[in-house]
């Protein structure tokens, strides 16, 4: 039988070769772009310098103990806990209503029931914050800070507690429910010891992803925030445009190791699945 | 009705705080100045105004590059995962979804310390003799591209990997086996079976570049206004709230159209592919 | 099922050669210098458990995995250095794997389009090929429009309108029903024959592999455990792991003794098994093979039966299999209970005689 073999084969059997392992460099090159800012925050944190540079000429923690003493930070602190905190809470109850609502197979309006719900994900934030700062002063109502915000974020935050809690009801087996009745249970019962329990991971993850999106949000915020309700992120924006120096790198450094933490415990929970259902 | 009851306080919330002052903003992007009558000299002005016009097109230029650049690293990524073995696909994983966690200002800020004018780039190029004036990488197009690409690269993965992962593996060695070489086989396979999630990708990546605020804020600067930062110029410098009223519009027709965009080619790809 | 003669020309004797062939994955060893040959127009089956290696020879065939050390030729070219589209190699898949979005037609028509076939040839070649399989009429078809019978001809059609020098089957009959696995088989039977393909075939199900077969390389862990033709590999295993394989009922561990000028083998205390062939030397560990169709079961029990390889017991339970009925009986000394074949019509029970010839005593390694 006649040689087959294109005089090129064997060029394109190490392209081949070659280009899975560039193919496999490439997209280490764009997860390193995905981490890098993260990273560099984080590294030159630790800088001894008085002002940002890179390499830091030195290792120090001096930007953690300065950052401690920065009076905004601690206030805007203490005020982007609190409102995610009391936001996410609210937006848990009204989600885990909602979404129970939502998991009834067919009702009328379902449809309608479902992007009410979930429209303030629909809108751009900036208009979102814009509408509201609008009405918030038509009312005269613009300083009162910390009330607003936790509104705001009660209502920027529910789908994300809706859309979780939603999945891990309409996933699980409708005939626990059937049966825990069949047993005697009342509907509340039921609720209580069924559906509560079985819908717990989407509940908790559904919280974590809404007390993240409250405590990062900065979009709506900067409409919102008062002079003596600034949520942290805004306050670290305005302070970008003034300071050179590494305090911004450490509170960053903070929230990224925050941010771990809370990711951490999704991934324990439910795996990625809640990020790639998306 | 108990669903209904189920969720009002939830219905009652979004109707108070999303929807009625939305619909304020509306009526009032339609008003005359004395609030007497209905009129368009608002959205005239708009596109009659130097800045507005070029914040619009810069807007839509950033957001095609992003939108291209995060294909451009979205397929070598899903790709990737979806070949890995399970712990590697999950490490990979991890380190694609975790920057959607941090907080936009804190990444940008991260861009800021890499690209600045005294950021990294321009500290180790000059002294590597590769330039000799620093770079302009910031408060420019260049930063907010490079800022929004790392902001929504993550959403094109996941939209590119959650069909990707269900495609079976073997329709990719058929067509080697068929004589085609691997980049007729991206082509001829890969490309169109993973079009219904390049489509959801594309769109989800463009809106939300269109709508980002904090990014093109921190790096893009005065210099550079976007839809969304000169929104928000109009409503704490200039106090030009008729014109912010029309902005938002704009912007909000821009984002439901894309989300219905979305909707629409999802439903219409099911119809046709079952 | 005897050897098929190689098609009368001048080509290389063998399609497919393959030398001290292995495949290293970090740390396991998936291949442990597999050595095997193909003649033209042969249907070989390889065969064997989940994981002992078939499908990495497959996929080394294919040129989809490279092969760590050894030397692997098609048609007499050695083809380490050959990428997969330019191997002419055609694959049927367990899941088909069809493009979702292309017609039967295109899908038949992909490969002749990657080769540039002009236009005309090819609509005439993919027609041909579909009515190969029994599909014409169905081209304009999408996969999901197809059963899943069709789709695997449409694959199968795919596959062999390249002409290709191998075709490779990886389990293509497992995700097809019971009924339509038998009338695929009976096709792929058809359709190798008239092709006159050289067809390598991987399957973990023996009763496929002994039907369809010129012949069966079946492996395990690793390593060939037997090569042959079905006949073969079915009346002479030859090693313990074949013999559990291809379903012979007793097996017994036992080791070699010599008694007098014979040799015999023990597998209890009190026990020791005569046989007629026996490779191995005093003191091996060996296990002992008889089907249960080569047991003997006398339904009166004979307390005197002394004689080599007969044995009391009682059947403590008996097995519906059709026309016969397996019977579990216990014999004393024996530790495990020996499984015989009888007709249905006549089933013993309570005490029985249990006796076979020693020609059915095979001894054989225990590498199970």
């Amino acid at each position: 039988m006649a040689d087959i073999r294109p005089k090129s084969a064997k060029a394109e059997m190490l392209l081949w070769s070659f280009g899975r392992v560039l193919f496999g460099a490439i997209g280490c090159l764009w997860l390193l772009f995905l981490v890098a800012p993260l990273v560099i925050v984080v590294a030159v944190s630790f800088t001894s310098a008085n002002y940002l540079m890179f390499p830091p000429p030195g290792l120090s923690l001096q930007w953690y103990a300065e950052v401690m003493q920065l009076s905004w930070f601690r206030s805007s602190l203490i005020s982007s806990f609190l409102i995610a905190a009391v936001s996410t809470a609210i937006a848990v109850v009204l989600g885990v209503l909602a979404a129970r609502a939502l998991s009834k197979r067919s009702f009328p309006g379902h449809m309608l029931m479902e992007y009410l719900v979930l429209s303030p994900l629909l809108l751009p934030g900036v208009v979102m914050g814009f509408a509201l700062f609008n009405v918030l002063v038509l009312l005269h109502m613009e300083a009162l800070g910390l009330p607003n915000l936790i509104v705001a974020h009660t209502m920027i935050t529910l789908p994300f507690v809706v859309r979780s809690v939603w999945s891990t009801m309409a996933g699980s087996d409708a005939s626990l429910e059937e049966a825990a009745h069949s047993l005697g249970a009342t509907p509340l019962k039921a609720f209580r010891h069924v559906v509560l329990p079985t819908a717990m991971p989407g509940i908790v993850a559904g919280a974590i992803l809404a007390f993240t999106f409250s405590f990062n949000d900065v979009t709506v915020s900067i409409f919102l925030a008062s002079r003596e309700a600034g949520t942290l992120p805004v306050e670290l924006m305005a302070d970008l445009e003034y300071s050179a120096n590494a305090a911004p790198a450490a509170i960053s450094s903070l929230m990224i190791v925050l941010m771990l933490l809370l990711f951490m415990a999704v991934v324990r929970l439910g795996g990625l699945k809640a990020f790639v259902n998306h | 009705m108990t669903a209904w009851a189920l969720s009002s306080p939830a219905v009652l919330l979004v109707l108070v705080v999303a929807i009625t002052p939305s619909l304020i903003l509306l009526y009032q992007a339609f008003r005359t100045p004395d609030g007497a009558a209905f009129t368009l000299e608002h959205f005239e002005r708009l596109f009659n105004s130097r800045i507005a016009g070029q914040a619009f097109w810069r807007t839509l230029r950033v957001s095609l590059i992003t939108t291209l650049l995060t294909i451009a690293g979205g397929y070598p990524l899903a790709m990737l995962i979806a070949r890995s073995r399970e712990r590697a696909a999950a490490l990979m994983l991890g380190i694609v979804v975790f920057p959607l966690m941090v907080s936009v200002v804190v990444r940008a800020f991260g861009w800021i310390v890499i690209l600045g004018p005294s950021g990294i780039v321009n500290q180790i190029l000059p002294g590597i003799g590769l330039i000799t004036e620093p770079l302009a990488l910031v408060q420019n197009e260049i930063g907010i591209i490079i800022g929004e690409t790392q902001l929504l690269l993550p959403y094109m993965v996941l939209s590119l990997l959650a069909v990707l992962r269900n495609v079976d593996p073997h329709l990719e060695e058929a067509s080697l086996s068929l004589g085609a070489n691997p980049l007729r086989t991206f082509f001829a396979v890969t490309l169109p079976v993973s079009i219904p999630g390049l489509l959801s990708g594309v769109l989800l990546v463009f809106s939300l570049a269109i709508t980002a605020f904090a990014t093109p804020q921190i790096l893009g600067g005065a210099r550079s206004p976007m839809l969304t930062t000169l929104l928000y110029r109009n409503v704490f410098s200039t106090y030009d709230w008729a014109a912010a009223a029309a902005i938002a519009i704009l912007l909000a027709l821009l984002a439901i159209g894309f989300v219905t965009l979305q909707r629409l080619a999802g439903r219409l790809w099911e119809k046709s592919h079952g | 099922m005897t050897d098929m003669t190689s098609p009368a020309g001048t080509g290389p004797a063998f399609a497919v050669e393959m030398r001290d062939v292995s495949k290293v994955f970090g740390e396991t060893t998936v291949l442990d210098r597999i050595s095997f040959d193909i003649r033209p127009g042969e249907f070989v089956t390889f065969l064997g458990p989940s994981g002992c290696g078939k499908t990495t020879s497959l996929r080394i065939l294919a040129g989809f995995e490279q092969a760590t050390s050894g030397d692997v030729r098609i048609n007499g070219q050695s083809v380490s250095d050959m990428p997969p589209w330019h191997r002419d190699i055609g694959i049927v898949f367990q899941s088909y794997a069809l493009f979702p979005y292309m017609t039967a037609r295109d899908n038949v028509g992909f490969g002749l389009k990657m080769r540039r076939v002009p236009k005309a040839e090819m609509a005439k070649r993919v027609e041909e090929a579909l009515k190969l399989v029994g599909l014409s009429g169905l081209g304009d078809r999408y996969p999901r429009q197809l059963s899943g019978g069709q789709r695997q001809r449409v694959a199968l059609a795919r596959a062999l309108v390249i002409k290709p020098q191998l075709l490779l089957l990886d389990e293509p009959l497992s995700n097809l029903d019971a009924k339509l696995r038998n009338e695929m088989r009976y096709e792929l039977k058809r359709i190798q024959r008239e092709s006159g393909i050289t067809t390598v075939f991987v399957t973990h199900d023996q009763e496929e592999a002994f039907s369809l077969s010129d012949r069966i390389v079946l492996m395990s862990k690793g390593e060939i455990k037997q090569a042959g033709t079905s006949r073969e590999i079915w009346e002479k295993p030859r090693t313990g792991f074949v013999a559990d394989f291809i379903g012979v009922d007793n097996l017994l561990p036992g080791a070699v003794e010599k008694d007098g000028d014979e040799l015999v083998v023990r597998i209890s205390p009190s026990v020791t098994l005569k046989t007629e062939i026996c490779d191995f030397a005093p003191g091996s560990a060996v296990l002992v093979a008889v089907r249960a169709k080569d047991v003997i079961l006398n339904p009166v029990a004979d307390e005197t039966a002394t004689g080599l390889n007969v044995f009391a017991g009682n059947i403590i339970d008996v097995e519906y299999r059709g026309e016969r009925c397996a019977c579990r009986v216990r014999c004393e000394g024996i530790d495990q209970t020996l499984v015989a074949l009888v007709a249905s019509s006549h089933v013993p029970s309570g005490a029985v005689t249990l006796s076979f010839a020693s020609d059915a005593v095979m001894v054989l390694t225990d590498d199970r």
